[in-house]
């Protein structure tokens, strides 16, 4: 059967294949939404009727049983009613405290907010009251509040235009969260490899840092990779830290690099292969594009990392 | 007491998959219906299986067994590669050669199902 959803006194047939979100979205309605597949939870809404267990992968136990869901996960096959229900997605003020380039295609936000996170998860940055795109957290917690993210520079990318060129210290911008699961925890003794393609390194960095104030005692092998060399940034800095602790080891890898120091002119996957053969003892984390996180997961787990110590947090596209 | 009972249950399941899991993906007959996006959920996919073929606690039915995997086109080969990776990880569990006969029959009795026969 056809199934209707039921919103704000309105009725809206959903088309073949169709998302509540997508169909709420042509209906006219301004539903807050970000990445379309899942990850960001900005579209959550609540229901009473029965929820396919596609709209509610990925949400807490409490959030399940109070009826949320992902309007853009649901496709319902029956009548489907919508409550008007608020604060699923809970929003917070944060202040711009300041804009800069770390790399050509990389810009630096950092903002001031009353939020508690773990360094790794990432936040929804909204530019008005119905769009959003998430955002890896570079920076540890802190007394300032300090919130930091890495965005990559998208030639007609709506988000990181705006960001780029119209955000400015002052500015007052909302976020919401924080959400994701890939972050630093388990014993402190094991080796871990870090991973990051382009600005993955923002979790990567966060769960770096958070790995060291934590006391990690174990060998710790961070490798950024790029396609060009002069996408790659924190360069100087990190190589600074390995310098001050032994136990830290830092590969910077660029398929086409420019010559500067250190940074290594290689395929990534190749290097890691032969770097690391066999990572049955380590701890994986692995952030960057769903390719570059399919393809290494696929790599570290054939290679002897356990299922459940392979960490990964997938930077998605917007789909429009 | 079942097989899975003997072998030590969930614990047993949990040894076993991480190695079943990297034979299949490195099984060039097979890796095909193994290769896919979600590592994660095909994990959770090899779990269910070995639960099944060890004996233990499952929901698996003929039907479910026909249904997923009618659209595939599996032959005599594919099944045999699987059973082979299955027999494959309990040697490397060293689990003794009895329990590995009493696995095997259990996986055997699904391959009319498996195969849409």
């Amino acid at each position: 059967m056809t199934a209707i959803v039921h919103y704000q006194d309105t009725a809206v047939t959903l088309n073949d294949g169709e998302s509540v979100l997508d169909a709420l979205l042509r209906t006219g309605f301004e539903i807050p939404h970000g990445c379309k597949a899942g990850s960001c939870h900005s579209c959550m809404l609540q229901s009473d009727s029965e929820i396919p267990t596609q709209a509610q992968s990925g949400l807490k136990q409490n959030q399940k049983t109070l009826g949320y869901f992902l309007a853009c996960q649901c496709k319902p096959t029956e009548s489907f009613t919508i409550n008007n229900a608020a604060g699923a997605d809970q929003r917070v003020s944060a202040e711009v405290i300041s804009i800069d380039m770390l790399s050509q295609s990389v810009v630096r936000a950092r903002l001031k907010a009353e939020l508690s996170f773990i360094p790794g998860q990432f936040i929804n940055l909204w530019k008005d009251d119905i769009s959003c795109r998430s955002y890896s957290i570079a920076s540890l917690p802190s007394e300032d509040k300090l919130l930091e993210l890495h965005i990559k520079v998208i030639e007609d990318g709506v988000f990181s235009q705006w960001i780029k060129n119209q955000l400015q210290a002052g500015d007052e911008v909302q976020i919401s969260g924080p959400m994701g699961e890939c972050f630093y925890s388990g014993d402190k003794t094991s080796p871990l490899l870090m991973l990051a393609m382009g600005t993955g390194l923002a979790p990567i960095y966060g769960i770096l840092q958070d790995a060291l104030c934590k006391g990690h005692t174990g060998k710790i092998d961070v490798i950024v990779a790029a396609r060009s060399a002069a996408n790659l940034y924190y360069i100087d800095m990190l190589y600074n830290m390995s310098a001050m602790r032994p136990e830290l080891n830092i590969h910077f890898i660029a398929q086409s690099s420019d010559g500067r120091d250190g940074v290594l002119e290689a395929d990534v996957y190749s290097y890691v292969e032969t770097e690391f053969e066999d990572t049955e003892a380590y701890r994986v984390y692995l952030c960057g594009a769903q390719s570059f996180v399919k393809k290494m997961k696929r790599q570290v787990f054939m290679a002897g990392a356990a299922m459940r110590d392979i960490h990964a947090d997938v930077f998605l596209p917007f789909a429009p | 007491m079942s097989v899975y009972e003997k072998i030590g249950g969930a614990a047993a399941v949990d040894a076993a998959v991480d190695i079943f899991y990297r034979k299949v993906l490195g099984d060039e007959r097979i890796n095909e219906f193994f290769d896919t996006v979600d590592m994660e959920a095909q994990h959770e996919k090899q779990k269910a299986f070995l639960t099944m073929a060890f004996g233990g606690p499952n929901d698996y039915s003929g039907k479910d067994m026909r249904e997923a995997h009618k659209h595939m086109k599996l032959t005599e080969e594919h099944f045999n590669a699987v059973a082979e990776n299955l027999v494959g990880t309990l040697k490397d569990l060293d689990v003794p050669q009895e329990y590995i006969d009493e696995i095997v029959g259990i996986a055997l009795s699904v391959k009319d199902d498996v195969l849409n026969k």
